[in-house]
């Protein structure tokens, strides 16, 4: 079995600590803790042909009164920007979280997850919004923490990427 | 070797000499003279002597080339072995047993020798003063006195080793003492790179390890940073200098042995499976008390002190054994019987029985050496037998109530026969009847004297098993009926009389004639002596 750093980022409260929660013990809380530096946690996801353990860093979500702490994606294999279906500027700010993600993981695989899908009559984000996106070779996918909706599917998508990088001899 | 195969153009030329010539002919061209004994030694020879020749230079060669002889001969050699020791144990048997033998005796030995030394450890650490200082110590501190020694006696004990990759945080290896309830060691080397990140970034500081070390209760973890790699060891007590230094020693050699694996970590912690036993060298372990070297004194003290106080215990019981059997026997001589005895410490309870001419057992007891048995006598002595007491003259009453005793009892003894079929008494019981008369009449006046509060005469008469039942029942009272009569003609109180047939006395025991009898049965009641006449 093969372990692997991973990270998720995002603008506070986007829901990355509850997408961890949902992927690693299939359950949702809705109160909210905001998250101090990181947390850690750990799962395995199989692939086709391999499985992949995933040592999970939630990253704590930059706000104007913190900078996203690039020290801690060191060694990251792949990462997941996460954004806020229900408020556009998280998605303008995974946008310059992954400017500056690319600093120091640059070639490092990654999907951008718009979150909270469930709430569609407060969707703010549109797809004409999540085209740039695309058209930057983005891999986008909505999903849901507190249905479940795409999560196990975002991690293993990302599991595929990073077997690809590693099969290309980028581990 | 001629430049030209002038055979060619001869077997062009020359086309009547056959095939097989030209075939010696070429090959005599191309050998020269040699080719006879080429040729004689490849037909003497067949393939497999051939290759026997030259199989160990070869394989020697291949060895040193690379492994892949190792790699193909391996599952062959594995299989032979197995499929040999399946068919012939005994031979494998036979083989190791020159080296299986010294190996048991080593183990054996060896074993022995840990047990002695754990028992020396166990004694020193048990039976010593301090121990009980110790044990004192845990009471107050409300600890189990195990806990008490650990922190006492243990200096430290690097309990487990993890060694990270430096660039992501990743677990790289990790190696524990046995039995030992760790945390995931992944989620523990991600979260101490997370802090020593966290520590970096907060105070800018460039450096490859912020945290060198964090304390936490009994326990210490001590980082120490390479340029790939961190090791973390997990150290329960005080850590020393000797351990970061063994700490920096391994991880140098890990970077210097394995750097290559360092750097291109791809997630799989097998690949780096060749540093566990350096990782393991880390768990190094240090206490206070060091065991004592050389011969287990101790141990062996305390086994010449038990077989001592063996021999000790044997010679004072069988002294005291030998004065009890003294006392025992003495009592017997003296005709004193121990019916019971019990001990209880240096107690000794006796029971004894004896004659009141018998001396006392204190007294026989003082005459001997009994050490420091203390002894306790119950001495029973049995009373003499009572003489007859001199007769005295019988009172009044006494005489009367003798009679009336007297008088009683023959009349019960008495049976009154009657003829068969009849109620006419024989001739020879006449006189009985007269008898028995006179002697109901004297009850009247004798209850007087004797003080009978009540008395009845119960006639019950029976018959033979001749007649039917109802005639033997009807016979039998009037029998009754006619001695009661009798009596009552001749001046007995009919009142004090009564009567009652039993039909037949069907017992074969008794002759026929003594079956058709009436007998006599007095019922009474004396009075008090207070009731009674004087």
């Amino acid at each position: 079995m093969i372990s692997k750093k991973i990270c998720l980022i995002g603008s506070f409260a986007v829901g990355k600590t509850s997408l961890v929660r949902r992927f690693v013990r299939g359950g949702f809380d809705e109160k909210y803790q905001t998250t101090i530096g990181v947390k850690i946690d750990k799962k395995e996801v199989v692939l086709e042909d391999e499985t992949l353990q995933f040592i999970i860093w939630d990253l704590e979500g930059p706000d104007e009164f913190a900078e996203l702490k690039t020290a801690y994606l060191r060694g990251a294999a792949g990462y997941l920007l996460v954004a806020d279906a229900t408020r556009p500027n998280t998605l303008n700010m995974a946008r310059e979280l992954q400017k500056t993600v690319a600093k120091t993981l640059d070639g490092v695989p990654f999907l951008l997850l718009v979150n909270k899908a469930d709430l569609s009559a407060e969707r703010r984000i549109d797809s004409e919004q999540l085209k740039a996106c695309s058209a930057a070779g983005w891999t986008i996918l909505e999903v849901s923490a507190k249905t479940g909706r795409n999560v196990e599917k975002a991690f293993e998508m990302l599991g595929e990427k990073v077997m690809e990088g590693i099969k290309a001899g980028t581990p | 070797m001629p430049g030209k195969p002038a055979s060619i153009s001869d077997s062009t030329e020359l086309p009547s000499i056959d095939a097989e010539e030209q075939v010696a002919r070429l090959r005599s061209l191309l050998l020269g003279t040699e080719a006879k004994q080429i040729i004689e030694k490849l037909a003497d020879k067949d393939q497999t002597t051939l290759v026997a020749e030259v199989v160990s230079e070869a394989l020697q060669k291949r060895a040193q080339q690379d492994d892949s002889l190792v790699q193909s001969l391996s599952p062959l050699v594995d299989n032979a072995l197995e499929t040999s020791i399946q068919q012939r144990p005994e031979r494998i048997t036979n083989v190791i047993f020159p080296i299986i033998g010294p190996a048991i005796r080593k183990a054996v030995a060896s074993a022995l020798q840990e047990m002695m030394e754990t028992l020396n450890q166990m004694l020193s650490v048990g039976l010593s003063f301090r121990s009980w200082r110790w044990r004192f110590q845990a009471w107050r501190a409300g600890m189990p006195y195990g806990e008490y020694v650990m922190l006492q006696t243990l200096q430290y004990q690097v309990e487990q080793v993890l060694l990270i990759q430096r660039s992501s945080g990743l677990l790289l290896q990790h190696v524990s003492i046995p039995s030992l309830d760790h945390e995931d060691p992944e989620l523990v080397s991600a979260m101490l790179t997370a802090i020593n990140d966290f520590a970096c970034d907060a105070f800018h500081k460039d450096q490859q390890l912020c945290v060198d070390s964090i304390g936490f209760g009994d326990y210490t973890l001590t980082l120490v940073a390479g340029p790939y790699a961190i090791l973390v060891g997990a150290i329960k007590g005080t850590p020393s200098a000797e351990t970061n230094t063994k700490f920096a020693e391994v991880l140098e050699e890990i970077h210097l042995n394995h750097a290559a694996l360092l750097t291109d970590f791809s997630g799989d912690r097998n690949e780096l499976y060749p540093v566990n036993g350096l990782l393991e060298s880390c768990l190094l372990r240090k206490t206070a008390v060091q065991p004592t070297s050389g011969k287990p004194w101790m141990a062996y003290g305390l086994v010449a002190l038990l077989l001592l106080g063996l021999v000790v215990w044997i010679f004072f019981a069988s002294k005291s054994y030998a004065q009890q059997q003294r006392l025992l026997n003495a009592l017997a001589r003296q005709g004193v019987t121990v019916v019971e005895q019990t001990k209880l410490g240096s107690s000794w309870n006796l029971v004894t029985l004896r004659s009141p001419d018998a001396p006392a057992p204190h007294s026989i007891a003082s005459d001997i050496d009994l050490g420091n048995w203390s002894l306790f006598f119950d001495d029973r002595v049995i009373p003499e037998a009572k003489k007859p007491t001199p007769t005295v003259a019988p009172t009044q009453l006494e005489q009367a109530r003798n009679q009336w005793q007297s008088t009683v009892t023959e009349l019960q003894a008495a049976r009154i026969h009657f003829q068969p079929a009849s109620l006419d008494v024989i001739e020879d019981d006449k006189a009985l009847l007269a008898d028995i008369l006179l002697k109901s009449k004297s009850l009247e006046a004798l209850a007087e004297v004797a003080g009978v509060a009540y008395y009845r005469i119960i006639l019950t008469g029976f018959a033979d098993s001749r007649g039917s039942n109802s005639t033997n029942q009807r016979v039998s009272r009037d029998r009754a009926q006619t001695i009661h009569d009798y009596l009552q003609a001749n001046g007995v109180n009919a009142d004090k009389v009564l009567l009652w047939g039993m039909g037949a006395l069907d017992d074969a025991e008794l002759a026929e004639q003594d079956q058709r009898v009436v007998s006599m049965q007095v019922f009474y009641k004396l009075k008090s002596q207070q009731e009674a006449p004087l």
